[in-house]
């Protein structure tokens, strides 16, 4: 047990006894390190004689991004035994009696990791096989048809998805920035005055589709696509923007996600979507990814300014990320008004 | 003080990251602990280039906001970080304005132009970095 909340393990397993008529016992809780807007737990139980595991994705005290739990769990029920590997979703409780906060329950994956961002060359030699799985995959979630998932999430038309993406970020920086913001604010009004097309199709976008949010073999396959909390209906353009984005490129922006290149990347998206990345709309969408990064960095900051979420994620991102994104969009807006 | 701040937060981000954070069983504490010697070095960088970056950026953001015909009704407060802060707050409010007029039809393309180049020599001096892991 490895976890400085001792009583958690014990209503885990009334839980699990209450809702599930199980008569479990957890022999091991570990709390798992990453992203600020769910704690997330690796359960171990003894049960009937036999060892078996969960994860646990429990709402934080004060998230970075307010994200609806149900978003997440919906998306992972939609996608299981589809072409984008996702774990299975157990149960999803949203009584704070429990675990006194909602949370849900999900099948663990064995035997896979996944990358940090922080690290060099994470794939090795795997990166091309990854990248193809990696943007093969992003494509089949674009293709995907929401209505057939049974994801009844709110479509925008096609014109307005860029619109309203634009309009939800702005607001979370209304609302966090804690210091004036001008290379943000210069990006929402180039991203106002340049729109891009309508979308070719109103898809489900995952949000956070990069490198980190997914676990592979040492073999180099993908386990398991995760972290989908800020999943919508959208246009598909924007998870590949942000999966391209320089942020996730380990360090090398000639290899998005530090896996293949560019081009490479591109053109797995579009055998396994159908779909065409426009160089014009691809650029407003690298641009807009850009932006969206900043408006989750500066809520990260604005968490731990207001000691709300001090989670050191929140500090370092805050601080990191926001100069990294502020240096990509400051030299865009230079370069395309030069 | 010698040593100086900077050199005390590498040398402790060193102890955590390459000692401590070792001996400590995977998972949260683990990296929360890796997590915390990355925002150390962070802070270091920041800590030696400071006031040397705000007082550059609030001198720029005057001549800028003079250039535009801006009444600058916003005195220098002194060298703290936070005074500086202060005052950066303050004058860049008043950039994001200017620069969104001379962006406008009536505007004046040759100031958006300089104040972009501002901005990306801003970004520039505040860019963080960090060691090869």
């Amino acid at each position: 047990m490895s976890i400085s909340d001792p009583g958690l393990a014990e209503r885990i397993a009334a839980y699990l006894k209450a809702k599930q008529g199980r008569e479990a016992t957890v022999v091991g809780l570990t709390r798992i390190h990453g992203g600020a807007s769910r704690e997330t737990y690796r359960v171990r139980l003894e049960e009937d004689g036999a060892a078996r595991g969960f994860i646990l994705r429990r709402d934080p005290t004060s998230a970075l991004i307010e994200t609806e739990r149900t978003v997440e769990f919906a998306a992972y029920r939609a996608f299981h035994g589809s072409p984008v590997p996702v774990p299975e979703a157990l149960a999803l409780e949203q009584d704070e009696s429990w675990l006194e906060r909602p949370f849900f329950m999900m099948e663990e994956i064995e035997n896979a990791v996944a990358a940090s961002v922080l690290q060099g060359a994470p794939y090795g030699e795997h990166a091309a096989k990854i990248g193809a799985q990696f943007f093969g995959a992003l494509g089949e979630i674009a293709k995907a048809d929401p209505a057939t998932l049974g994801l009844d999430w709110d479509a925008p038309a096609p014109e307005a998805c860029w619109s309203a993406e634009l309009a939800r970020w702005e607001k979370v920086i209304d609302e966090d920035e804690r210091e004036p913001q001008p290379i943000a604010r210069a990006a929402i009004r180039w991203l106002r005055r340049n729109p891009p097309p309508p979308a070719q199709k109103v898809g489900v976008v995952h949000g956070d589709y990069r490198t980190g949010n997914f676990l592979f073999t040492p073999g180099g396959d993908i386990a398991a696509i995760l972290d989908w909390e800020m999943a919508h209906l959208g246009d598909p353009l924007e998870d590949l923007g942000w999966a391209l984005d320089p942020l996730w490129a380990h360090h090398n922006p000639a290899r998005p996600g530090g896996m293949c290149t560019h081009e490479e990347a591109i053109a797995h998206w579009e055998r396994a979507s159908g779909l065409t990345a426009d160089p014009q709309a691809l650029r407003w969408w690298a641009m807009f990814a850009s932006l969206k990064g900043l408006g989750i960095w500066i809520s990260a900051a604005a968490e731990v300014q207001d000691g709300k979420n001090t989670d050191p994620v929140n500090a370092f991102s805050g601080w990191y990320c926001l100069s990294y994104h502020n240096q990509i969009i400051a030299d865009r807006l230079a370069e395309y008004a030069a | 003080m010698i040593p100086e701040a900077d050199a005390l937060l590498n040398v402790a981000a060193g102890k955590l990251l390459l000692e401590i954070a070792p001996n400590i069983a995977p998972g949260y504490g683990q990296g929360s602990a890796s997590t915390v010697a990355m925002v150390m070095i962070l802070a270091a960088q920041e800590y030696g280039r400071a006031a040397e970056v705000r007082a550059w950026e609030n001198a720029r953001l005057r001549e800028l906001l003079s250039r535009g015909g801006v009444t600058i009704d916003v005195a220098p407060g002194g060298l703290a970080i936070a005074a500086l802060n202060a005052e950066n707050a303050a004058l860049t409010k008043l950039l994001i304005g200017l620069h969104e007029r001379a962006e406008g039809p009536d505007g004046d393309a040759a100031l958006a132009r300089e104040i972009l180049a501002f901005l990306k020599e801003s970004a520039a001096r505040r860019r963080l970095y960090l060691p090869a892991l």
